[in-house]
């Protein structure tokens, strides 16, 4: 491929980028960073985990933004009735016209391009590790077939973080799953006002369709074709290793605060990331920058804290901001 | 040239100007190390030679070893050059490149694998194309170096007035801060002086002092030596004066030598020297004592006693002696030398101390030693009132006991017995009655107001009693309550209730002499 062609690709996944980004602004106020994390992910082959408190918008989004790509959509809210046959789907009896009796599957909701799980932390673990294995294996293994998922297939599942009473949190080692976990935050004044104006008036702001599945699926690959140098790599994964504490890179707030580091799956996120961040940059390489980026959302739900942590309010993102303010950038 | 040389050549160039401005920067430094040692070994080692003087040799080898090593160190940091990804690194630094120089020598080192890594390295290039080396490491003089320029001055002008600064650290240069002239003048008085022992004494010391290779013992010596003899001149010529007065006293008898006796006990020998010397021309001419005819052991001129001069004189004061007035004026003139020494010598010690006096101002002493407070003696207190006097200040000591009425006992005393015991005085307030009969009797009403009922209804003889069902309730409140009553009324360990712990503080209050058991 000649260079020319590769820079009108670049061109295209950073217009592409920014159309969506531009049109679920219309909908969505402020949060540019949360729609930009939430398209890395897309674009990066991962699923993403919205944390908010209620009403700022996480359903909102999700919605927005299966509007905006051209992709079949489906929503599960999740319960603690919900069955993991209600997610994947269920053989039912179908009786022909000659008499004769057959298992059929009926296909659940999570045979399409974007599934929202929305509150997935209020359905049982059981049902949570149906979705979360069809997130890992982007297949569905029901009625002794095994069926794969339409791609791009793309999971946003939300949580809310203060009403905890009758859930079921999500362990350590299924949050791993998540590409990214990001944090929708309560806007400010002059967000507020703009979404009072925008979702009072008789006639609420519309999206149109900007991008389809092949353009999706190219700039996926657009996404995996940006080259790392060692150093940014080596770069990553001291990220990682300090976030260790029985690591010999270890930071010093990683050894006194943290109970398990990040695994490798957190090292994978953040050079995946910080292609598809690289390339909204205008970059054909990856950066140190890009590493630090997306840092903090690829990092901060593989990073387990010790009861010492929670004791003295020490939440992971302060101690990731500290790792990555301590530890060299690349090269150096 | 290719986009490959273009990015290899910048490398190199920016890796040769960053080594250059670290050696620099590191030589500077290193000037600053070893200047400084320098110029701490200029501004201690002579203040240490003086006060520890085995303590010197080691402060000088540290010195130089600091310095040493600071040359290794210096030697093995700039020892090897800058390779070509430090120069990248540091170039993405310093122009904020983003990683982009080290990206693209990385994807040249290891040869583009894909046509994305060949795009980097073709924009990398056009990025070095673009840089300015003389703007990204600029050669310029390094803080430091002016760092180091100060502290050389700063050793130059401490060079320059090092003599200045150890003669004043020296303990004996101290005591001549006076000039080499001066010095000369001060000698000049003295030769001028009359011959004399102490006039001797103290040219010996000035010569001393004068000295410019003496050291610190031999000059503090010579100022002994000089005060020695200023005190003794000093002292010789008291003794002349008192002489003199004590002559005077003796030729007050005579009324001829009335005149000579006043000018003699008022200090005025010359004078006293002319009256003599009327008295001379007017009495017969007397064979003058030469020195050959001097029995031996005899004083030497001047040197007779005065008083016994006056007695012989005031023996014969009926015919006038010639010699006797010769022994008179020998006596008088042998005062003059003395006093005439005493003032050269008084001269020479006040150019002296003007001339010390920066420096004799300094003592040894500490400030406390200056205070005498330490030997005061305690003061005693005023019998009457017990107040005390102390130095800046006085202790009015209040009674400790009331001012007692009639009491003859301790009439004249305000302030009790001096054991500091008193009687003291009957205490007011209201009878009490015995703290045991108190404390049953509360007991009693406590065992009253726990029996129960039987009836259901209040004990008729009150006229107020709960029934049943009302103490039920009241007993409810006082359980529901009994946590906040623990809480805020008996907190303490001893859980004692309420009645009785003031029955027990009223007893105490109200206790009465007559109370005891």
């Amino acid at each position: 491929m000649s260079s020319v062609a590769i820079d009108r690709q670049i061109q295209d996944f950073r217009d592409q980028f920014q159309r969506v980004r531009d049109e679920i602004g219309r909908v969505i106020v402020g949060n540019e960073d949360i729609v930009s994390g939430v398209m890395t992910c897309l674009l990066a082959r991962g699923h993403v985990l919205l944390e908010g408190i209620p009403g700022v918008g996480k359903t909102r989004l999700v919605q927005t933004m299966a509007d905006v790509l051209h992709l079949k959509f489906s929503r599960i809210q999740f319960t603690p009735d919900l069955m993991p046959g209600d997610i994947v789907g269920t053989n039912i009896v179908r009786e022909d016209e000659s008499g004769r009796k057959s298992f059929e599957f009926q296909r659940g909701p999570i045979f399409a391009n974007i599934v929202l799980a929305d509150e997935i932390n209020r359905a049982t673990p059981k049902t949570q590790s149906a979705l979360l294995e069809a997130m890992q294996e982007n297949s569905v293994s029901a009625g002794g077939r095994t069926l794969a998922l339409d791609q791009p297939f793309f999971v946003l599942a939300t949580q809310n973080p203060i009403e905890m009473e009758g859930t079921y949190p999500l362990p350590e080692a299924q949050m791993d799953r998540f590409f990214f976990k990001l944090r929708l935050d309560f806007p400010d004044v002059a967000q507020l006002n703009l979404i009072i104006e925008r979702t009072t008036q008789q006639s609420e702001p519309v999206v149109k369709r900007v991008l389809g599945l092949d353009e999706i699926l190219r700039m996926r690959e657009t996404a995996r074709a940006i080259p790392v140098a060692r150093p940014v790599q080596e770069y990553a994964i001291r990220l990682t290793l300090a976030t260790h504490p029985e690591s010999e890179q270890a930071h010093e707030m990683a050894r006194k605060y943290v109970r398990f580091g990040s695994s490798p799956r957190g090292t994978q996120a953040l050079i995946l990331g910080a292609k598809v961040h690289a390339l909204m940059n205008d970059r054909v390489y990856v950066a140190g920058e890009d590493i630090r980026a997306v840092a903090l959302p690829a990092l901060r739900h593989r990073v387990l804290l010790n009861f010492e942590a929670e004791a003295q309010r020490v939440d992971t993102d302060t101690v990731l901001a500290r790792i990555l303010e301590s530890v060299a950038g690349p090269g150096t | 040239m290719n986009e490959r040389d273009l990015i290899i050549g910048m490398l190199a160039q920016l890796g040769r100007r960053i080594w250059t401005a670290r050696a620099l920067r590191d030589a500077a430094f290193c000037a600053c190390v070893l200047l400084f040692c320098l110029l701490c070994l200029q501004l201690v080692l002579p203040a240490l030679t003086l006060s520890m003087p085995a303590a010197a040799s080691p402060v000088r080898g540290a010195a130089f070893l600091a310095m040493a090593v600071a040359l290794l160190e210096f030697a093995r940091q700039n020892a090897h050059r800058i390779s070509a990804r430090e120069a990248a690194a540091q170039a993405d630094g310093r122009g904020q490149l983003n990683d982009e120089l080290k990206s693209a020598y990385y994807f040249l080192q290891a040869g583009p694998a894909s046509p994305v890594e060949a795009l980097q390295i073709r924009r990398a290039a056009l990025t070095v194309a673009q840089l300015d080396a003389a703007a990204l490491v600029p050669q310029t003089v390094p803080g430091s170096a002016w760092a180091a320029l100060l502290i050389a001055t700063l050793l130059a002008v401490t060079m320059a007035i090092a003599p200045q600064l150890s003669r004043a650290r020296d303990p004996g240069a101290g005591i001549t801060p006076v000039a080499h002239d001066e010095r000369e003048d001060l000698r000049a008085l003295l030769q001028a002086a009359p011959k004399s022992a102490e006039i001797e004494k103290l040219d010996r010391a000035l010569r001393e002092l004068q000295k410019s290779g003496g050291s610190a013992a031999d000059k503090m010596r010579a100022v002994a030596e000089a005060r020695d003899a200023i005190d003794q001149a000093n002292m010789e010529a008291a003794a002349a004066r008192e002489g003199l007065a004590q002559l005077g006293e003796s030729l007050k008898a005579d009324p001829k030598f009335e005149a000579v006796a006043r000018a003699m006990s008022e200090g005025r020998v010359d004078d006293a020297q002319a009256l003599l010397r009327d008295l001379r021309s007017g009495a017969a001419p007397q064979p003058q004592v030469s020195e050959a005819e001097r029995k031996p052991g005899e004083p030497p001129e001047g040197a007779a006693p005065a008083d016994a001069t006056g007695r012989d004189l005031a023996s014969k004061t009926a015919a006038l002696n010639q010699e006797a007035i010769n022994r008179v004026t020998q006596a008088l003139e042998a005062a003059q030398e003395r006093i005439e020494v005493q003032n050269r010598v008084n001269a020479v010690r006040r150019r002296m101390d003007a001339g010390l006096a920066v420096t004799s101002q300094r003592s040894q002493l500490t400030a406390s030693q200056f205070d005498n407070r330490v030997t005061a003696a305690n003061p005693t207190p005023a019998p009457e009132t017990g107040n005390v006097q102390m130095r800046g200040g006085t202790l009015f000591r209040q009674a400790a006991v009331a001012k007692e009425n009639n009491e003859e006992s301790h009439d004249g005393s305000q302030t009790g017995d001096a054991s500091g015991d008193s009687v003291a005085e009957p205490l007011e307030g209201v009878a009490t009655r015995r703290l045991d009969a108190q404390l049953k009797l509360e007991t009693i009403l406590q065992k009253h107001d726990d029996t129960d009922e039987p009836d259901g209804k209040g004990d008729a003889g009150w006229f107020y009693s709960p029934s049943r069902e009302q103490k039920s309730v009241l007993q409810t409140e006082a359980v529901r309550a009994r946590g906040n009553y623990d809480r805020d009324v008996a907190a303490e360990h001893d859980r004692v209730p309420v009645r009785q712990r003031v029955a027990v503080k009223n007893y105490f209050l109200n206790l009465h002499e007559s109370e005891k058991k």
